[in-house]
């Protein structure tokens, strides 16, 4: 048998019999997928049922029976606010927003001056934010009411201050808007397969190290070629099985959706899920080699954390920083690995044109580099300071 | 037969100012003939385990050469490593793989399959008398469990040069006993086996010939009896600390 399957086959069936290796493959692949889609459906039905729920929280409603009235003709129902609405906020139990009248408004707004109300939210939570906006809409649409009827009662035509009509038009590919929810799925993708790899790259080489088993295994007639390859191709499988997992799971959870909006701004099926798999295979193959690299140098598995750590914080940061610096889509993203496949598989799920190139291209940087890691790997495995340094 | 001609090994250890320059090794010459036990007798960091690493292949000589059989350490290693059975100081097993998986993982490395190997498993089993915990996980075995699979996966292909470093320490009497008397059986057979100690009575019990190693140089390779004679001490322990650390210690 060749040798570089033995070594496979060795760090396959020790790799499975480590309680951590699936713990991790089950929780991540799994759990990841359908409990992201579930709070975000969580989140999104919140939301609209308090929008259906078309309640209003209004303090001190007695002293505006005018903007009282305005709201109930939009259908809103007015209620006193729970308790102490400050407190609830600064202790963070506040969804939502309330309007405050003063004393004396009607008065105010009867006299033509100029009368003041308050809106409280959370800014920390955004459904507080968006219940703000929406109450301050509501009183801006009061405010533009009575500036009318003002104005028709001295006469003026409201015609003279209204000289820009804005109309919103909602440009996007045709999938866009439906797909919305898509983006976390590369994310979670992504990260599933460097957690499905870890624990086992450590052990095939940090752990070698720590438990004295590197020394006399290289004793054997083997290339250090062929040691890397077979432990490479044992990670390999630990992370594809950990992205198909996770892929898997949210395909599934796509299809079990209740919810119709839900569903609507998560359409991943079947196709989805393959190009997925497509585009994040050849990453697998290279965060394997990459978690190796790192864990090689270090003497044991604690220390192998460590160093593995950087590599898991960048391939979580990578993809989102495109989010976060508000970078437009360039070929110069798709050299790096994680920013390249999020970029391809975001343009997928948004409809955009995706050709051949930007499939290729993140594939083929991830070879290139799996090569040269796999390469210095087996360059390390001659040093001397590697081989026999231990904790 | 092994044969060891002026190895040299510096190491460098440390940084700027921790920067450190070891000699090692510093010019050992020896010869390990076959169907004999040789010995190489030498205080903590006297180079022996050096040595050793290097007729293995695993630590490049600067200077010197080793013949291991007919292969040469620096140009033949792969042929050198199949030659060789090595239990080196790291005795490291895969503690979720069972004693049986242990030893055939290296059995296959090397290219051995099938009945051959499960038989060869068997009777290594059986020579070195754990047999009852073969399918057991290596989790939570003892030390003298450990090193007796350790010491089978380094036999399993039935090499014919031997090398041992340290093998009986931290064994309980029986299983150093059992170990000797395993070594001797090799002995019969023909091998050729090169062991590093620094346990006289060890040494006296197995080996015919020695090879005493201080600070990096082999000041003496001959019997037991030459050493003694060389040293005009009586017991082997007087002749070592003799030599290896001078008259007055």
């Amino acid at each position: 048998m060749k040798q570089w399957i033995t070594v496979v086959k060795k760090e396959v069936l020790d790799g499975v019999r480590d309680r951590r290796v699936w713990l991790v493959v089950l929780v991540t692949a799994l759990v990841s997928g359908p409990v992201t889609l579930l709070l975000v459906s969580k989140f999104m039905s919140d939301l609209r049922s308090k929008a259906e729920a078309r309640e209003v929280l209004v303090e001190n409603a007695a002293a505006a029976p005018m903007l009282v009235n305005f709201l109930e003709r939009q259908g809103r129902v007015i209620r006193q606010p729970p308790g102490d609405v400050r407190e609830s906020i600064e202790a963070g139990r506040f969804d939502d927003a309330v309007l405050v009248i003063p004393d004396g408004f009607e008065r105010d707004v009867q006299r033509g001056k100029l009368a003041d109300v308050t809106i409280l939210h959370d800014t920390n939570r955004a459904q507080s934010v968006t219940a703000a906006l929406t109450l301050e809409r509501m009183v801006m649409g009061w405010n533009q009411e009575l500036g009318l009827q003002r104005m028709l009662v001295r006469g003026v035509d409201p015609a003279l201050v209204r000289s820009v009509r804005t109309t919103v038009v909602a440009v996007g590919t045709t999938r866009g808007g439906s797909a919305r929810l898509l983006f976390m799925v590369p994310l979670v993708a992504l990260v599933s397969a460097v957690i499905g790899a870890l624990a086992i790259a450590i052990d095939v080489t940090a752990g070698e190290r720590e438990r004295g088993s590197l020394e006399p295994l290289l004793m054997n007639p083997v290339s250090a070629g062929a040691l890397v390859l077979g432990k490479w191709l044992a990670v390999c499988v630990a992370s594809l099985v950990t992205l198909l997992g996770t892929v898997s799971s949210f395909a599934v959870a796509g299809q079990l959706v209740r919810d119709e909006a839900l569903a609507a701004a998560f359409q991943f099926g079947p196709t989805e899920a393959g190009f997925t798999l497509a585009v994040l295979g050849p990453f697998c193959l290279f965060v394997s080699s990459v978690l190796m690299l790192a864990a090689l140098f270090a003497r044991g598995h604690k220390e192998a954390q460590a160093t593995t750590s950087y590599i898991v914080s960048l391939v979580s940061i990578a993809p989102s920083l495109s989010m976060f610096l508000s970078l437009q889509d360039a070929t110069w993203q798709l050299l790096v690995p994680a920013m390249g496949q999020n970029m391809v598989l975001s343009r997928v799920f948004r409809g955009s044109p995706v050709s051949v190139v930007d499939v290729l291209v993140p594939a083929a940087v991830c070879l290139v580099l799996t090569s040269l890691a796999l390469f210095a790997q087996t360059r390390l495995l001659a040093r001397e300071a590697i081989v026999f340094a231990r904790s | 037969m092994i044969r060891v001609e002026g190895l040299e090994k510096t190491f460098v250890t440390g940084r700027g100012a921790q920067r450190a320059v070891v000699r090692a090794v510093r010019g050992v010459s020896f010869t390990a003939p076959d169907g004999a036990i040789t010995a190489l007798l030498g205080p903590n960091g006297a180079g022996k385990t050096t040595t050793l690493r290097m007729i293995s292949t695993l630590v490049k000589p600067d200077a010197g050469s080793a013949q291991v059989g007919p292969h040469d350490v620096i140009r033949e290693a792969t042929a050198v490593r199949a030659e060789l059975g090595v239990l080196s100081d790291a005795r490291g097993l895969y503690t979720r793989l069972s004693a049986r998986e242990n030893i055939r993982y290296y059995g296959e490395l090397r290219g051995m399959s099938g009945s051959v190997l499960e038989e060869r498993i068997r009777a290594l089993a059986a020579l070195l008398e754990f047999e009852p915990v073969l399918d057991r996980r290596t989790e939570g075995f003892s030390t003298g469990e450990k090193l007796k699979v350790a010491l089978a996966r380094a036999l399993v292909h039935d090499p014919k040069h031997v090398l041992l470093d340290e093998p009986t320490n931290g064994l309980d009497v029986v299983s150093a006993r059992a170990l000797r008397r395993m070594l001797l059986k090799l002995k019969e057979t023909g091998k050729c086996l090169v062991f590093s100690s620094h346990v006289m009575q060890e040494v006296e019990a197995l080996c015919e010939r020695v090879v005493v190693i201080a600070q990096g140089q082999a000041l003496h390779e001959g019997s037991i009896d030459s050493l003694k004679e060389r040293t005009g001490q009586r017991s082997l322990e007087d002749a070592f600390v003799q030599l290896a650390f001078g008259q007055g210690v």
